[in-house]
């Protein structure tokens, strides 16, 4: 009975797509020559890239007198957009983990690309960790590596380095899932390039990195069981990511970071800017790629909801914030938060307020969910509205902390800026690389639901009024 | 002198019924290649139960002691410092502030000891190539995996599973 | 891998040259030719009698390097240490004691020395002053300031100086009307050098030029005892000070003297409850004002009718004759201090910063009738600053535009600088000599160049008041071909003897042996000790006025009742720039001003509703530039920016001198705007006072204004504890609640103080306990004055880097110990009534004339340090003597520290200042970077830093008491702030020695910790801020804000109480 599914629901993949169709339509894009559209996007992100490389290595040369940051004020843009980045990257492990616990099936079209975001957010995420240290080239001291000094470790008790254990981790670990995932479909890639007798690169290279796989009964056994423990051990992983980045605020004694509500409200942040982020991406992919038939107005429907509600969840998040700082009593902690809604600050806070608890409501109604244009747009804004609310948790809060003679003002300078666009630029790059020359979809994957949730299948079942099954 | 054939199927659930029928038939199918996962497919041919989890679980214990045994050495034993006041001469006092690294430590050996098993018990390394049996075998056909031991039987045994939905034969 | 590379270590090594190796055998190359120096020991040893043998050791050295220097011995080289001075150990630090003044300051000071480069000093526990003014703490870098003219020039092209020397003796014979135009000279030496001189060249006369003339209070005296000098002002014998706009705590005469003194008097303790009252009428906020008990505001004007009223209540109250009468707005309130006064008989001292002789005969007549001449007031033991007379120096250019002169030569004074008619005349004399060190205003309108040498450089004697003989001595060779002042005159004058033989010859004709035994021993000791006090004469021979006295004060006070202001008045002031000498010094241009937190600039102080009123821009923020407007001064007009200024008095402006410098050097041309132009010869004086300026309504352009604290207020919070002295006299504890809540079970509350809820307690932890020393810091806002000289002392000692004026808007100084200002607000969330955000909007506005304190805040040493437990790589730990340790060449930067610290005193390097071409100020320069202390790493990019506590001279102080194997003296280890502070405000010692001062101040009632809710237990602490202003009721309405204030604090605590109830 494993291909039973009620007629009911919305069939997964539209257009009476046969497994033939699948392979070819997901090889297709990878096998011929890229695009316009792909070459249009692929120039505006190596600028954006080379720009990025131009700031960073000024910075890197000058000092970080470079950037607006001041005795007062010592993280803004750098650890705003850290937040940002490992937050976006969060859904993909998401989608790939839990929806897998939870025998989603509307993943299976979307998990791989949400991997690859996922992967190439948490290199953005990274550059920053680096780019905002003082002496980026002793950057690997905070790793409890053996050195000279011989007694000379790291502070265990630094959120600091809980977070280069979470973050190393977790990048490590999304990495391998991803791969794994990978390598049966290198293997389709691998025997078409023998069968159609393709460039000799494409063989050897497919081959390499399919690592001979085969696809025996015993490979799948084991895959499915390594991608379920994966899946189990992802899910608790990517909550203490955030949970921890989270804590780098709420370990800390500043009014306005010393919040235990943090981590849950991080976690939702994290998922709601990440689904936001898969939204933008595949709604791209799939008109650049066209593959309409597999990502459909079903799985923006469903990433829709998710949003809404996590919006929702930040939402309710802010005004517990509110109501702690007063009802604690305690006058730093009340002057912070009246200071960041009426502050300097009040447009950083009301902007965030407006991407990311009102923009989502929208979602309520069915015709918003499955529209585009709208969920295109939306996500962007949620983007945006992520962006400043880590902007106002760590500026707002840090410009006046606890002795007035110390209050002060942030004023971004080009340097910064242009770093924060250039990683946009260098996940862009990586991004549509991944898109050329990888599967966007699991077609492995995607294949066991052909016989459930196709179109095809649905009219079999309505014609036989059975599962389909051999002619 | 046996040998191999594989027989081509172009459907899977071809092949998920036609295992037991053919083996009650004594031919003898020692394994099924397919393009995707197909479930129910290991009882069919009666293999074991993975052990990967197993494994894992391991794994996991070593990698929590691993990481206990390097905070308590370089934050209690080693090289104990005052540290914003906090209790850092003794481990169960401190014991807090460490979790984090210890959970992200655990997590860290469980999954790479996990999935490299998985690489080498499945010999998928780079470099290990894979026969070419079928240009379709990673699209949407599925090979049947038959043992012949004697060639005088080979068309009976190949009427056989054509009989149940082989489409192909590959030598 | 092993290194088995050979480096050998000259040609001959590389030869296994024999006699070379032979040579190797011996520790040195050649014997060492230092018989003259040992003995030169021996001598100073059995002819002290003092137990400072250190000091011995030095003095010694420095007797013989010196008549080396100075002597015509074939010795005239720096000694290469491959022959080592035996006084001179490389890493050990040398003290010489020698003097400081620049025609504004004196100071006896001790050069500390390190391998013969002088690097900072500190002052002579001989001399009367207990600490060290940022002037002079900044003037050791004017050593090695690059601006320093090398060598003599003529028309600004080098001169050899024998050459120089027979064309200018050359011309001075020719010439008929010879003058020197110097500062107040008080070297009996130089006098005599002087004379000599004239006595070659009769026609020659001598001119003294104070840049800022104090002529008027010479005048008065003259006038009034007869005397025409300073007086010594005894403050610490003043119960009740009166200051009609003289900033004595900040510029006005010989400040670290005063405020030293000042101070002793406000240390109110539970046994001795008391505390002197300072009252001050001013324009602008000055640093007296900032610290008086009353403020009130008053125009220039209108200083003239305080006085004036002032003398007539008191004559009223004494039945003595009154004065012409002028109408004063504080009428009621200064009748209240006549009684007050005419009670507080011979303890009370009146004084007035106006330079205008009337005033100053009102004065005079004031402190008479008080009795305070002879008792606070010293005419007899006077001061011998400030001799330079305004109306010889107006006939002086008078003479020079006429063209009479021919031939000047100036030393010390810059009068092109800070007299413009001064630099009109100048090019009508016909021979100009210059002896500046640099090519200044005056000096490059000048034809000959002789440059001075540096006083780090030059013998020199001094003679700064009555019965105090200082001694100069050079501490090390001069850096260029330069010759000091006085052996040019003798030079010039024809002399075959140099300035060091007159000074010795000077001190034996005047004092002998004195009581030495022999001559030679008298100087010897005179030379180590730096100073000699001779003891005053007993019995006061000046108390009351001359005859003439009465007639003068009533024309004075007729006079005075004419004075009318006009729609604005301006101020002109004085920062830590003081005249603007040392202008070219990047400490003193980024030392923020006490009050307005202002570096690198001056500006014109305004208040600020009437800016607002006048639509200029208020808001000080990093980006946002200052309006900028014109203003009008006796026909100079100006554009300079404006700066607000809570307690300024409306329709009155503030304008510091000392800026706008175009040849002072690198660092200080062009910073600012000079206001000298606008002085004015009125009244037979220079006066710093225009009743009648124009000022420009409009804002006609923007500029940046760089400050290090762009917020006022204390917006309600529980920071500074302050008290009444009265409620201090009533409880001890007042002002000083610590306690706090806790709920204990649903009904009764127990107080607990934030220590006693400590998660772990300290003690009790294992490797927490400090079992050898336990360093702790008291600071007490009661003597702070917030004068700023700690901080200069923290930055000559710790090797802080100058950022400059960009950086400094940025919010990027470097300063290690900074000093918060706070000014009261009318407003708090309890009694406002703009609701909870207005409230807040209204706590950002200072009172018109706000209450002011200053708090002194540098790294508090948590005990419990937020920054530790932050930092990933263990850059930042704590040791077990409690101090909060910073490991740079750990750091990586994440700057996670400075944002967890509450206190924010962490500093982060944001560029290579050492090799950053932007920041050419004390680290860049070949030779500037000669003043570095070799003591303190100097930080590279990329790295926090804060301060240590000076933990370098902990050190040094706990290994000195080691080799001596005995503990640390309480005392004997002092860091650089507590150095420098003239009133004793900071207090650093050992809590493990119970009976250390800092042990008892810790367990002062006044004690408390800055934001101690956090409960991170500083090791530093800070000490009530206690006021005496009440008595009557005039002055408590007349300072009602000062209540306001107390009363918002009590509310504040209140406020904890609850809050912790909740947690």
């Amino acid at each position: 009975m494993s291909h039973y599914e009620s007629p009911l629901r919305k069939p997964l993949i539209l257009q009476d797509k046969t497994l033939h169709d699948i392979t070819e339509d997901i090889c297709r894009p990878i096998e011929q020559k890229p695009t316009k559209l792909w070459y249009a996007a692929f120039t505006v992100a190596a600028v954006c890239l080379a720009w990025w490389i131009a700031c960073v290595s000024y910075t890197l040369g000058t000092g970080l007198g470079t950037w607006g940051t001041n005795k007062t004020i010592g993280w803004a843009w750098d650890i705003t957009n850290f937040v940002w980045w490992v937050g976006i990257g969060h859904a993909g492990t998401l989608i790939s983990a839990v929806l897998l616990l939870f025998r989603q099936k509307w993943r299976l079209s979307i998990n791989r690309s949400a991997e690859a975001m996922t992967i190439f957010a948490v290199i953005c995420a990274a550059s920053f960790i680096v780019s905002h240290m003082g002496r980026p080239w002793v950057a690997y001291w905070p790793l409890p590596l053996p050195n000279q000094f011989g007694s000379l470790w790291v502070n265990f008790n630094s959120a600091l380095v809980w977070d280069v254990f979470a973050i190393s981790t977790y990048f490590s670990v999304s990495l391998v899932f991803w791969y794994t995932g990978l390598i049966p479909d290198f293997a389709v890639l691998r025997d078409r390039a023998i069968a159609k007798n393709l460039a000799p690169w494409r063989k050897s290279f497919y081959s390499t990195v399919s690592f001979g796989w085969m696809g025996t009964a015993k490979n799948w056994q084991r895959f499915e069981e390594v991608s379920l423990v994966l899946a189990g051990l992802s899910t608790p992983l990517v909550l203490s990511v955030h949970t921890i980045v989270s804590m780098d605020f709420a370990t800390s004694i500043i009014p306005g970071w010393h919040t235990t509500i943090f981590p849950p409200y991080f976690v939702a942040g994290a998922i709601f800017s990440g689904f936001a982020m898969v939204q933008t991406l595949l709604i791209i992919t799939r008109k650049i790629l066209n593959l309409e038939a597999y990502i459909t107005i079903y799985h923006i429907d469903m990433m829709n909801r998710v949003i809404m509600i996590t919006g929702s969840i930040v939402g309710c998040a802010y005004i517990t914030e509110f109501f702690i700082a007063w009802y604690s009593g305690v006058e730093y902690e009340s002057y912070c938060f009246v200071n960041r809604a009426t502050g300097a600050y009040w447009w950083a806070y009301w902007s965030m307020m407006t991407c990311n608890v009102f923009s989502p409501q929208i979602f309520w109604s069915k015709k918003a969910r499955t529209s585009v244009a709208l969920t295109f747009v939306v996500s962007i804004f949620v983007n945006i509205g992520m962006w400043f609310e880590r902007y106002v948790i760590i500026v707002s809060s840090l410009h006046r902390d606890f002795l007035p003679s110390s209050w002060s003002m942030h004023h971004p300078t080009f340097t910064e800026v242009g770093i924060f666009i250039g990683s946009l630029g260098l996940f862009f790059v990586l991004f549509l690389l991944f898109a050329k020359f990888f599967p966007v979809i699991a077609m492995s994957e995607l294949k066991t639901i052909v016989k459930s949730s196709s179109t095809q299948a649905k009219k079999h079942q309505k014609e036989h009024g059975e599962l389909a099954s051999s002619h | 002198m046996s040998k191999y054939i594989y027989a081509i199927f172009n459907d899977d659930d071809a092949v998920m019924h036609s295992i037991k029928p053919l083996r009650s038939k004594g031919i003898k199918i020692k394994d099924v290649i397919s393009p995707f996962p197909i479930h129910g497919l290991d009882h069919e041919l009666g293999l074991n139960p993975s052990r990967l989890s197993t494994c894992a679980f391991i794994y996991g214990c070593i990698g929590l002691s691993l990481i206990s045994l390097l905070i308590w050495y370089t934050m209690i034993y080693d090289w104990p410092m005052e540290i914003g006041g906090k209790p850092n001469f003794a481990y169960w006092k401190n014991v807090l502030a460490f979790i984090p690294v210890s959970f992200e430590g655990t997590v860290l050996c469980t999954a790479h000891g996990m999935v490299i098993t998985f690489y080498l018990r499945s010999k998928l390394l780079p470099g290990v190539t894979a026969p070419h049996i079928h240009d379709r075998i990673t699209d949407d056909h599925f090979a049947m995996k038959v043992l012949v031991k004697d060639p005088s039987k080979e068309q009976e045994i190949m009427n056989e599973l054509r009989a149940h939905g082989a489409v192909e034969f590959v030598a | 891998m092993s290194n088995n590379k050979k480096y050998w270590k000259s040609i001959e090594d590389l030869q296994d040259n024999p006699e070379f190796i032979k040579k190797q055998m011996n520790e040195f190359a050649e014997p060492i030719p230092f018989e003259a120096l040992t003995n030169a020991d021996a001598k100073g040893d059995d002819t002290s009698g003092t137990n400072r043998r250190d000091f011995l050791k030095y003095m010694g050295f420095s007797v013989t390097a010196a008549s080396l220097a100075a002597c015509e011995t074939p010795v005239r080289n720096v000694i290469p240490y491959v022959n080592k001075p035996e006084e001179v150990t490389p890493g050990v630090a040398s003290y010489y004691a020698s003097s400081y003044y620049d025609g504004n300051e004196f100071a006896s000071i001790l050069v500390k020395t390190r391998e013969g480069r002088p690097i900072k000093f500190e002052y002579n526990e001989k001399g009367s002053v207990k600490g060290i003014s940022s002037r002079v703490q900044a003037s050791v870098l004017s050593l090695y300031d690059s601006a320093r003219l090398r060598f003599a020039t003529k028309n600004n092209s080098e001169i050899a100086w024998d050459k120089a020397d027979a064309e200018v003796t050359a011309k001075l014979a020719k010439s008929t009307n010879i003058r020197i135009v110097t500062n107040t000279i008080i070297s009996p030496s130089t006098k005599a050098v002087v004379a000599e001189f004239t006595a070659k060249y009769p026609s020659t006369k001598h001119v003294a030029n104070d840049a800022i003339s104090y002529n008027a209070i010479v005048k008065a005296n003259e006038f009034c005892f007869g005397k025409a000098v300073i007086p010594a002002y005894k403050f610490d014998q003043a119960q009740l000070v009166i200051s009609v706009g003289a900033d004595f705590l900040g510029t006005w005469l010989d400040v670290p003297n005063y405020s030293g003194a000042y101070a002793k008097n406000r240390k109110p303790t539970k046994e001795n409850p008391n505390m002197s009252k300072l009252v001050s009428f001013e324009a602008i906020m000055s640093l007296t004002g900032a610290n008086a008990d009353y403020r009130f505001q008053t125009k220039p004007s209108q200083y003239g009718a305080v006085l004036v009223t002032l003398y007539n209540e008191i004559a009223k109250l004494q039945g003595t004759p009154a004065l012409t009468a002028s109408v004063s707005e504080y009428a009621k309130e200064i009748a209240a201090l006549a009684k007050e006064l005419v009670a507080a008989k011979g303890k009370s001292l009146v004084i007035c910063g106006a330079n205008d002789v009337n005033l100053q005969k009102i004065v005079n007549g004031i402190n008479v009738n008080l009795g305070n001449v002879g008792a606070t007031v010293d005419v007899d033991n006077h001061s011998n600053l400030f001799q330079g007379d305004d109306a010889a120096f107006e006939a002086l250019i008078a003479e020079m535009a006429s063209g009479k002169v021919d031939a000047i030569i100036i030393n010390g004074a810059n009068p092109a600088y800070t007299n413009k008619a001064f630099a009109a005349a100048l090019p009508k004399v016909g021979l100009r000599i210059s002896t500046a060190d640099r090519a200044d205003e005056t000096a490059s309108l000048c034809e000959y160049i002789m440059p001075d040498s540096n006083f780090l450089e030059s013998w020199n004697d001094f003679n700064p008041a009555v019965g105090v003989y200082a001694l100069q001595q050079p501490t090390i060779q001069a850096l260029g071909k330069t010759r000091q002042f006085q052996d040019t005159l003798l030079k010039l004058a024809g002399a075959t003897k140099n300035y060091y033989s007159t000074i010795q010859s000077t001190w034996e004709t005047t004092f002998g042996a004195n009581g030495e035994g022999s001559v030679t021993a008298f100087w010897n000791k005179a030379l180590h000790d730096g100073l000699v006090l001779l003891t005053p004469p007993s019995g006061v021979t000046t108390s009351s006025c001359g005859a003439n006295c009465g007639a003068g004060l009533s024309e004075a006070a007729t006079k005075i009742a004419g004075y009318k202001g006009g729609a604005w008045e301006l101020v002109m002031y004085q920062k830590n720039m003081g005249t603007g000498t040392l202008a070219n010094n990047p400490w003193l241009q980024e030392l923020p001003d006490p009050i307005s937190k202002v570096c690198w600039d001056n500006y014109i102080t305004m208040s600020p509703v009437q800016m607002k009123e006048m639509g200029l821009t208020t808001l000080l923020e990093q980006e946002s530039k200052m309006s900028v407007i014109e203003i009008s001064v006796n026909g100079v007009a100006m554009k300079v920016p404006v700066f607000p200024s809570p307690g300024q008095k409306a329709n009155t402006i503030g304008l510091a001198l000392g800026y706008g410098r175009t040849l002072a050097g690198k660092v200080g041309n062009n910073v600012g705007v000079n206001g000298y132009p606008a002085v004015k010869f009125e009244n037979g004086n220079y006066s710093y006072l225009n009743i009648n300026t124009i000022v420009g309504t409009k804002e006609i352009d923007k500029a940046i204004v760089a400050t290090t604290q762009t917020h006022q207020t204390l917006m309600g919070r529980h920071i500074i504890h302050e008290a009444s002295l009265a409620e201090f006299k009533k409880d001890p504890k007042a002002g000083n609640e610590r306690e706090f809540l806790v709920l204990k079970d649903g009904k009764t509350v127990e107080h607990k103080t934030a220590q006693e809820m400590d998660l772990w307690a300290t003690p009790s932890i294992p490797g927490h306990e400090r079992p050898n020393h336990f360093w702790n810091m008291s600071l007490d806002l009661n003597s702070c004055t917030g004068c700023g000289d700690c901080v200069t002392a923290c930055n000559v000692e710790n090797n802080i880097a100058v950022v400059g004026k960009d950086e400094i808007r940025r919010g990027r100084e470097m300063h290690w110990l900074r000093i918060d200002r706070y000014y009261s607000s009318d407003s708090s969330q309890e009694t406002g009534k703009a609701g909870m955000i207005g409230n807040y909007l209204d706590m950002e506005i200072a009172s018109a004339n706000p209450s002011v304190v200053f708090q002194p805040v540098m790294c508090q040493h948590c005990n419990h340090a937020p920054c530790e437990n932050v930092c990933p790589v263990l850059a930042t730990t704590h040791s077990s003597e409690g101090l909060n340790q910073m490991t740079y060449n750990r750091c990586v930067g994440t700057r996670y520290c400075a944002n967890n610290c509450p206190y924010k005193v962490r500093r982060f390097n944001w560029f290579r200042y050492t090799e950053n071409e932007k920041f050419d100020y004390t680290m860049l320069g070949e030779v500037e970077r000669m003043v570095l202390n070799p003591d303190v790493t100097v930080r590279t990019r990329g790295v926090i830093e804060k301060c240590s506590m000076c933990v370098q001279r902990i050190q040094e102080g706990k290994l000195k008491a080691k080799k001596e194997s005995r503990r640390p003296v309480d005392g004997e280890i002092k860091t650089a702030c507590q150095q420098a502070c003239s009133t004793g405000a900071i207090i650093f010692g050992d809590n493990n020695d119970t009976t250390s001062a800092v042990t008892k101040a810790k367990a002062d009632d006044r004690m408390y910790h800055l934001l101690e809710e956090l409960n991170v237990q500083p090791s530093v602490f800070y000490q009530t801020k206690i006021r005496n202003n009440e008595g009557t009721k005039f002055f408590a309405e007349a300072h009602h804000e000062a209540g306001h204030e107390a009363h918002a604090e009590g509310h504040a605590t209140e406020a904890h109480a609850t809050t912790e109830h909740h947690n």
